[in-house]
């Protein structure tokens, strides 16, 4: 009892200390369960959904598929069910003409619908489903008609439900970067409603759709149908897709993917499994990302407490020594002092763990949710919590508990007489760094904070550990920002030169193309989905995009990249090619541009051969790396119109680049989007990494705040009375504070060393998180660096000027007096 | 000259209102080797921390020269202490973790006009001591080294309280000793604080306080050397 009222008492009189031991403790703990609850939920959601509605295994592509085929995949080990459909792409007949994409299905076992409203999908129904988030952003609703034309024939079909589908957790993200839901509709429907009367039609326009990439979206694919074969029974729809679902494979995916190939042979012209699906791979880039945060920095923010405990305990219990060596003297049993002591640091640091679990898991998420729900379509959204959450607590406290006692027990273990007997001042030690010939010059008070932290081993460790994980912490935080920004100004003012980008109708025909070329000075770009691999690997096949466009006109070939001499021609380019260092870099005739990422993926330098082709070709294309050129957008390959045609394929442009604004209202234009939109997007495609970047320098703030004045009250409280000394004899308030201010200036410099190499690899780990959607360059930005720096020792003289009035209030006749 | 008008110093407020120094004056030449002396608790050391600028009069005057250290801001006190002042603790107050050298060196911070610090602890009789921490040194030496540091800043003022208290009667007599040579080769007023009444035949000057009042004030006109004062 008496033994608790001091417990007390003890705490209020080191109320800083404990505070900010708690509020270490807190923050660690919250900040760990808050975002692993964050990302657990959203991989939980993500599975759940995934399951219940029997995502697909495999996405297989091409054409007319056959009862036969299907058959033929479904007997193959492992798979469960095969469905075919037919997917087509046309445009809705809404305001701006929204694309549209048909999937007519026989059946709903595989990626089956998940209803929001209305009615249950079933495949002979006349009526059709839409996906919740377009139906939303167009203000649809059930009940209401919407008609578009498929094959010649015009559709004006009555809504039945709004569904989820688990193949469009990820939207495609278009050409502005954001997702425009209300630019992209999803329509299913049974394959019987599909029009019949003009199949010829039908097959012609199924043959001109073009291959919408699977890398930047959506991994819908139609090919054509040519000459589709109709049996003499009548009508037979040109299936283009086979998806099949094969739970038990979804560990060896890629050996399903062959066992298919081997069945279907050049009939299955890609096939996709589902961890390159975006539906799943983003979602699970994104929550590998945030676990990299969840996982690297709490670590050291709980190693960082326990080593504060361990500091601000020995602190205490050898100032209270003597008085533990009277109750010793008393009689009271070394156990219940031990327990007296291991008490403070348990019950601080799980009172702290514990509102941390409590406060972390229900708040954090909610930061992230705003950014999250605009890219990632969930039915639901789990809370996630887990025992661990409130038991981390334990293990922290626990840890803290026992160095607490490791650090009392040197001092419990005296006899009472010698623990009563006043402490000897520790004995310092001169340093090997006294021989080195500047030491002597060095001011009195340097030599001084040398000694002082060598005495205090712990704690100068302490604020070591404690500066590298702030200074880790803020770089990857600055590195996040001005690593976005960078990309975002080397995409959009080095790469792209252009104000508008208009997506060419699939329709599109030559002459409207010229036209529109001379009309707006425009380039002419063509972009496609391809696949690459190292020769006659199929294991090591990646997905890309290939972009294929004329290099600054006439002369452009000969303004090679190197520097000033790319000359005017190069600065005019619409469109630019930069190197790995990002320098803009010249594209020739002949030339395989293969990019940084891929590359890196291949393990291909210049010079190695490679094979591609396109999606839905089935031989492959042979070729060699002729130079690495780098883009933070487009993983792929970058050539010619002629080099294109050198492998025999024909230069069909998909998009026109101009300096100049392209009307919306042209004849052969699809949709236009400006630079200014473009960028927008990206940027909001990277809020949650912004968000994610603030959390940590908030974070990183406090954590150093609260480090760095319990380390100075501890050094403080040591050297009280020598700094109360310093004042009575004439230091003036500024000096010393300056001196507590040198010892951490220092340590934190110490720390700061490894930080930065610390950071740098956890920034690194994240942005190669981002699941190979984006390549960001790593680079160590030396202004990060120095920012860094910066806010490390802004933070200690924040911490300093919180000194100022304790300086000031130093009791000088107290120093005087026989030391405790 | 220091003369103490009038000066009151009172703790507490109420019930636990104590007269530390009531209306105590007094007068003394510069240069004199002045001792105090009274009964524990009597105020000595109030009077001593007054008259070195690290606590504020309650009321009066306490003029060093023509300073009146009363009205001095804490910018002014501090620069008062860091130029004028010399102090020798009781518990000597070392820096543990510098060297007996760099203990006084560091009085360069506060004053530039140092004497070097290697020539005051030769004259302390440290000379061979330089590079030792405190904790090495004897009580005695720890106490010179106080010495050293407090009068490498040729101080007008050494204030003494209780220089020997710690330390055995021989060691004592040393450290008195040279704090008197100090007085008299130096031409610094020393006012050391004791319980020691035999010391008083040594000084120039001795106050005798008691319950916070002056008690007395003497002037001894040829004091004898401390080595034959008879303890
Ligand atoms: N900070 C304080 N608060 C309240 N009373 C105080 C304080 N400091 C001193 N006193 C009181 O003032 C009186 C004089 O104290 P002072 O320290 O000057 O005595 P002293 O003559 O130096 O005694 P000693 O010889 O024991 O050192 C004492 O009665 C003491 O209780
Ligand atoms: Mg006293």
């Amino acid at each position: 009892m008496i033994l608790l009222r001091k417990m007390g008492r003890d705490l209020l009189g080191h109320k800083a200390q404990f505070l900010s031991l708690f509020l270490i403790s807190l923050l660690a703990v919250g900040f760990y369960t808050g975002i692993t609850a964050e990302y657990r939920g959203m991989e939980l959601s993500g599975r759940d959904f995934f399951e219940e509605t029997n995502l697909a295994t495999l996405w297989v592509f091409g054409e007319d598929f056959t009862e036969d085929e299907l058959e033929a995949v479904a007997a193959l080990e492992d798979v469960e069910q095969v469905e075919r459909l037919l997917l087509y792409e046309t445009q809705a007949r809404l305001p701006d003409a929204p694309a549209l994409t048909v999937r007519y299905r026989e059946g709903d076992e595989i990626n089956r619908l998940l209803v929001w409203e209305g009615a249950a999908f079933v495949p002979d129904d006349e009526r059709i489903w839409l996906d919740l988030r377009f139906a939303e952003a167009r203000g649809l609703t059930v009940g209401d008609s919407l008609s578009f034309t498929v094959a010649g024939t015009s559709v004006d079909a009555q809504i039945a439900g709004l569904v989820y589908s688990p193949e469009l957790v990820y939207p495609e993200l278009g050409d502005s970067l954001s997702p425009d839901y209300g630019a992209h509709g999803h329509v299913f429907t049974g394959i019987g409603n599909l029009p019949q009367p003009d199949a010829a039609a039908l097959a012609e326009a199924a043959a001109t759709l073009s291959a919408t990439t699977a890398t930047q979206g959506d991994a819908t694919q139609a090919a054509g149908t040519e000459g589709a074969a109709l049996g003499s029974r009548g009508f037979q729809p040109p299936f283009n897709q086979l998806v099949v679902y094969a739970p038990a494979a979804i560990e060896h995916q890629y050996s399903l993917e062959e066992d298919v190939e081997g069945v279907l042979g050049s009939r299955a012209a890609t096939i996709l499994v589902q961890e390159n699906h975006p539906t799943a791979s983003t979602l699970w880039a994104e929550c590998e990302q945030h676990a990299i945060f969840a996982n690297a920095f709490p670590v050291l923010f709980m190693f960082i407490a326990v080593l504060v405990m361990l500091s601000t305990m020995s602190r205490l219990v050898s100032k209270q020594a003597t008085l533990i060596g009277t109750m010793k003297a008393l009689g009271v049993q070394r156990g219940a002092i031990a327990a007296h002591y291991v008490g403070y640091g348990f019950l601080i640091m799980l009172a702290g763990g514990l509102l941390g679990a409590a406060l972390g898991p229900p708040f954090v998420p909610e930061l992230f949710k705003p950014s999250i729900t605009r890219f990632f379509t969930l039915p639901y959204w789990q809370t996630y919590r887990e025992p661990f959450f409130f038991i981390l607590p334990f293990v922290i406290a626990l840890a803290g508990a026992l160095v607490s006692w490791l650090s009392s027990r040197r001092i419990l273990a005296q006899a009472p007489a010698e623990a009563m007997r006043p402490r000897a001042p520790r004995e310092a030690r001169h340093s090997p760094l006294e021989a080195l010939p500047f030491w002597k010059r060095l001011s009195p008070s340097l030599q001084l904070t040398e000694r002082d932290m060598r005495r205090n081993k712990l704690r100068s460790v302490m604020s070591v550990v404690s500066s590298m994980g702030v200074s880790a912490l803020l770089l990857v935080a600055f590195l996040s920002w001005s690593i976005m920004d960078e990309m975002v100004s080397w995409q959009y003012s080095t790469i792209n030169n252009f104000a508008s980008r208009a997506t060419l109708a699939e329709d599109g025909d030559a002459g409207e193309l010229r036209r529109l070329t001379e009309r707006y000075e425009a380039l002419p770009l063509m972009e496609q989905a391809i696949e690459i691999r190292l020769p006659a690997s199929p294991a090591s096949k990646v997905t890309g995009t290939l972009q294929a466009f004329e290099s600054t006109g006439p002369e452009g070939g000969e303004a090679a990249g190197n520097g000033s001499e790319a000359g005017e021609a190069e600065n005019e380019a619409l469109l630019r090619v930069t190197d790995p260092e990002r320098r803009i870099r010249s594209l020739e005739d002949d030339q395989v541009l293969m990019s940084y990422g891929v590359a890196r993926n291949l393990g291909l330098g210049v010079g190695e051969r490679f094979e591609w082709h396109r999606y839905g070709e089935g031989g492959w294309h042979e070729a060699t790396v002729d130079a690495i050129n780098r883009n933070p957008l487009v993983w792929g390959l970058t050539m010619t119109p002629d080099t294109l045609e050198g492998f025999g394929i024909d230069f069909e442009p998909t998009a026109l680049l101009s300096a100049r604004m392209i009307a919306a209202d042209e004849a052969g234009v699809q949709s236009v989007v400006s630079a200014e939109e473009i960028s927008a997007g990206m940027d909001l495609m990277l809020e949650a990494m912004v968000m994610m970047a603030s959390v940590m320098i908030a974070v990183a703030v406090l954590i150093s705040i609260f480090t760095l004045y319990n380390l100075s009250t501890l050094t403080f409280s040591e050297m009280e009375r020598e700094l109360a000394t310093l004042k009575v004899v004439g230091f003036k308030r500024r000096q010393i504070v300056m001196l507590l201010f040198a010892q951490n200036l220092i340590l934190s410099v110490l720390g700061f060393i490894p930080g930065i190499p610390l950071g740098w690899k956890i920034a690194d780990l994240m942005f190669n998180a981002q699941g190979g959607t984006l390549d960001m360059a790593t680079l160590l930005i030396p202004s990060d660096v120095l920012l860094t720096l910066a806010v490390v020792w802004g933070l200690c003289a924040v911490v300093a000027l919180l000194f100022i009035r304790k300086v000031a209030r130093l009791d000088m006749v107290g120093s005087l007096k026989a030391p405790e | 000259m220091i003369r103490f008008e009038k000066v009151s110093k009172i703790y507490g407020q109420g019930e636990a209102r104590t007269a530390a120094l009531d209306d105590a004056s007094f007068e003394v030449e510069s240069g004199s080797f002045v001792v105090v002396l009274g009964p524990s608790g009597a105020g000595k050391s109030t009077l001593l921390n007054l008259l070195g600028g690290m606590d504020d009069a309650t009321a009066g005057a306490i003029l060093v020269g023509s300073l009146d250290i009363c009205t001095l801001n804490e910018k002014q006190l501090t620069r008062f202490r860091a130029e004028s002042v010399g102090f020798i603790f009781q518990f000597y107050n070392l820096i543990p973790t510098l060297t007996v050298l760099e203990n006084v060196e560091l009085m360069r911070m506060v004053k530039r006009s140092c004497l070097p610090a290697a020539e005051v602890l030769d004259q302390v009789g440290l000379g061979g001591h330089l590079g030792k921490f405190p904790s090495q040194l004897s009580g005695g030496e720890q106490q010179r080294v106080s010495i050293a540091r407090a009068i490498a800043k040729r101080p007008e003022l050494l204030l003494c309280d209780e220089p020997t208290g710690a330390l055995d009667s021989d060691t004592g007599v040393h450290i008195l000793k040279l704090l008197q040579d100090i007085a008299r080769t130096h031409k610094t007023t020393v006012v050391i604080v004791t319980h020691n009444a035999a010391i008083a035949e040594a000084a120039d000057v001795v106050i005798r306080v008691r319950d916070g009042h002056i008690e007395s004030t003497t002037r001894e006109p040829a004091p004898c050397d401390i080595t034959e004062v008879r303890w």
